[in-house]
């Protein structure tokens, strides 16, 4: 939007004492150029450092007072103000900064007030709605010293001013949104790193959580394996208990059968003494038959030898009686009646009578032999068991032998039956086992131990898991980075070719202007703004003409067109108001920039001393002027007044 | 510049309105001299709620 200036009042300002209304003169009217002649030192400067404090303020207190009318001071209270009227995008602007001053007041106290009207409505934020019409970085094209401008020529602007220019095309715009999109990507991508970082934490955890999952299945599974193996293991090791149980029930069998077969020897023994007896019984059946009657010959025998010994029992006490008879003969008669021994003779016969028979003693003796021969005999052949006893003891002790041998015979069978390695082998099997029982049971536990431990993991896993969503939120930054990166790229793709267009438009604008200005139009072809916005003079060729070859005033020129080229080619165009616009320049430039400078359309302030316009140019220049103002000076009151002229 | 802006949203299948109005907010805080976070955040409330670019 272009701006328009409309008028300036400066109050008690500088030099400038009271109120000084300078009106511009209106391009649509056909004269755009406003010319303000006064000679140095009577308030050119002041008026562009005018428009610098108005739009600007200015920090220094004492620079501030500075300003200040002095007369104005010095009657009393006083107020310091400009204010600038001036069109754009069809409303009225006012812009207004004032300073009162106080009697007695101290500098240091002076404050600004700043007004700034957009049809006669205050705008709540002045300074800022200046710096949307006129950034203080591009005042530099705005109000200038036409003296002081070959800088912009001298091929080696400088950062500042590329800046400024940068900010007059308009361009800080796109930079900025590609400076905030890439912040904006960059805190996206980080915060999406942040979040992938928590999502690889998040993604690790459900990894982990799957594979705990997996784990703890594998491990159910196995626990359920093991479990079953040790149920068939301790079926197993049942199995072989029993087997080893049925062995030890076979060595007891075995022992059994020893005792057996032992037995069975005892009872051979017995069989075979049984048999003997047996057979000896048999030998013995006579005599066995014959011992009734030894038993009859001995009880005859006997009664005959006890006869024979109660006869010569009865002998022998005749005998002794006879012989102490017969000694009793030999007594004297006074001593024994003489008829003593017949009395005892009678007595004698009477208590043992005279045996018929003599005793045979040898006979007797011989009978007494026999006797105690066959007694011997007969007691012999009672104490051996009859043939009945014998033959049932036989029968018996062989039907015991037979039944040890059934019982012995079976037992054989059965450990027959039995390999004497297997048991051992069941025993090693049973132990092995019992081993594998063993590890089977520790694996169990351990298996128990790690699933619950998984299961605690799984479960806490589970519930992180549950817990967020966090490759949603990382994806959903990385889709913003993207989309922040794809405006960015957007924005940097227009930015380029904004720049590029805004190079071109100044480029042509410039070289237009140029050309119509210099005196050599043949040897300047054309302005080439580089890309740090330095300048550059090609000649017909596209040869880049020498610095050192470009005078002061082609230099000047050179700034001046690249001024309107810059202006002719931002959104924000401002009048330019030019402090001795011909500085350096010969009177052709001068005609010139008089002539063609009004007519790229631009409102123009000339700020011009009475040296500046030659004679031959005034009517020119005056052709061109809508506004005179005439800067007078009162050196006694070393005031000044602008004052209307007809140009 | 907006048929720039056009042409590149066509061809970079972004959304102009989102390009005008980030491009709006820049404007308007380099007008206004705003150096805080503001722009920043106005845009990225454009970005977020920028439908697909």
């Amino acid at each position: 939007m272009n701006v328009v200036y409309r008028s300036l009042t400066v109050e008690n300002f500088g030099p400038y004492k009271g109120k000084n209304v300078l009106t511009f003169s209106l391009p649509r009217d056909g004269s755009p150029v406003t010319l303000v002649d006064g000679k140095n030192g009577y308030g050119k400067t002041t008026l562009l450092e005018a428009f610098h404090w108005l739009l600007y303020g200015e920090q220094d207190p004492r620079a501030r007072f500075d300003r200040i009318n002095r007369q104005a001071t010095a009657a009393g209270s006083a107020t310091m103000s400009i204010e600038l009227q001036f069109e754009r995008g069809g409303s009225h602007h006012q812009i207004i900064r004032s300073v009162d001053t106080p009697r007695g007041i101290v500098y240091t106290s002076l404050s600004e007030s700043l007004t700034y009207l957009v049809d006669g409505v205050p705008q709540a934020n002045p300074t800022s709605k200046i710096r949307e019409v006129l950034p203080r970085p591009a005042s530099q094209f705005f109000f200038f010293d036409g003296a002081k401008i070959m800088r912009y020529a001298d091929l080696e602007n400088d950062q500042s001013v590329r800046e400024a220019i940068e900010l007059v095309l308009g361009l800080p715009a796109y930079e900025n949104a590609i400076i905030h999109l890439r912040k904006l990507r960059a805190k996206w991508e980080e915060a999406a790193r942040k979040e992938e970082a928590k999502d690889e934490e998040q993604r690790k955890k459900l990894e982990e959580l799957n594979s705990t999952e997996k784990r703890k299945q594998s491990l159910e599974s196995r626990l359920a394996e093991s479990r079953k193996q040790h149920v068939q293991l301790g079926d197993k090791k049942e199995a072989l208990t029993s087997e080893l149980a049925k062995f030890e029930h076979l060595q007891e069998r075995l022992v059994a059968i020893r005792q057996l077969e032992t037995q069975e020897a005892h009872q051979k023994d017995r069989l075979d003494a049984l048999r003997k007896e047996q057979a000896q019984a048999v030998r013995r059946n006579a005599q066995w038959y014959v011992l009734p009657l030894l038993q009859e010959s001995l009880a005859l025998r006997e009664a005959e030898l006890e006869k024979l010994q109660v006869v010569h029992e009865a002998h022998q006490r005749r005998r002794f009686v006879m012989e102490f008879i017969e000694r009793l003969d030999g007594l004297d008669p006074r001593d024994a009646p003489p008829t003593l021994p017949a009395t005892l003779a009678a007595l004698v016969d009477k208590i043992y009578p005279k045996p018929s028979t003599g005793i045979d003693t040898t006979a007797m003796a011989q009978l007494h032999v026999n006797v105690g021969r066959l007694r011997e005999k007969v007691r012999a052949l009672e104490g051996l068991p009859t043939p009945q006893e014998t033959q049932a003891q036989y029968k018996k002790a062989r039907a015991k032998l037979a039944q040890l041998q059934t019982e012995l015979r079976n037992l054989r069978q059965n450990l027959r039956q039995v390999d004497e390695h297997e048991a051992q082998a069941i025993a090693e099997k049973q132990e092995a086992v019992v081993k594998q029982m063993g590890t089977v049971e520790g694996e169990i536990a351990q298996v128990e131990r790690e699933l619950q431990e998984t299961m605690e993991k799984y479960q806490e896993l589970r519930k992180l898991a549950s817990k967020s969503a966090a490759s949603d939120q990382a994806k959903q930054l990385y889709a913003m980075a993207e989309k922040a990166e794809k405006l960015e790229n957007a924005f940097r793709t227009v930015l380029d070719l904004v720049r590029n267009e805004k190079r071109k438009s100044i480029e042509t604008e410039a070289t237009a202007l140029f050309r119509k200005l210099t005196r050599k139009p043949d040897v300047y072809e054309r302005f080439r703004i580089n890309d740090d916005y330095t300048l550059s003079l090609l000649d017909r060729d596209g040869i880049e003409h020498r610095r050192d070859q470009i005078s002061a005033g082609e230099k000047q020129l050179v700034a001046l067109s690249f001024i309107v080229g810059l202006m002719r080619s931002t959104e924000k165009q401002a009048p330019l108001v030019i402090d001795t616009p011909f500085g350096h320049l010969d009177k052709l430039h001068r005609e010139n920039v008089i002539r063609h400078l009004p007519e790229v359309g631009q409102q123009l302030v000339f700020l011009v001393t009475d040296a500046d316009v030659a004679k031959e140019h005034e009517a020119l220049l005056n052709a061109k002027t809508g506004k005179k103002f005439v800067i007078d000076y009162d050196g006694k009151t070393q005031t000044s007044r602008l004052r209307e002229v007809t140009p | 510049m907006t048929d720039h802006l056009k042409a590149v949203a066509q061809k970079q299948n972004v959304p102009l309105e989102i390009l005008e109005e980030i491009l709006a907010i820049e404007k308007e805080c380099l007008d206004l001299d705003v150096r805080t976070k503001e722009p920043l955040e106005r845009i990225e409330r454009v970005v977020k709620g920028a439908r697909t670019t």
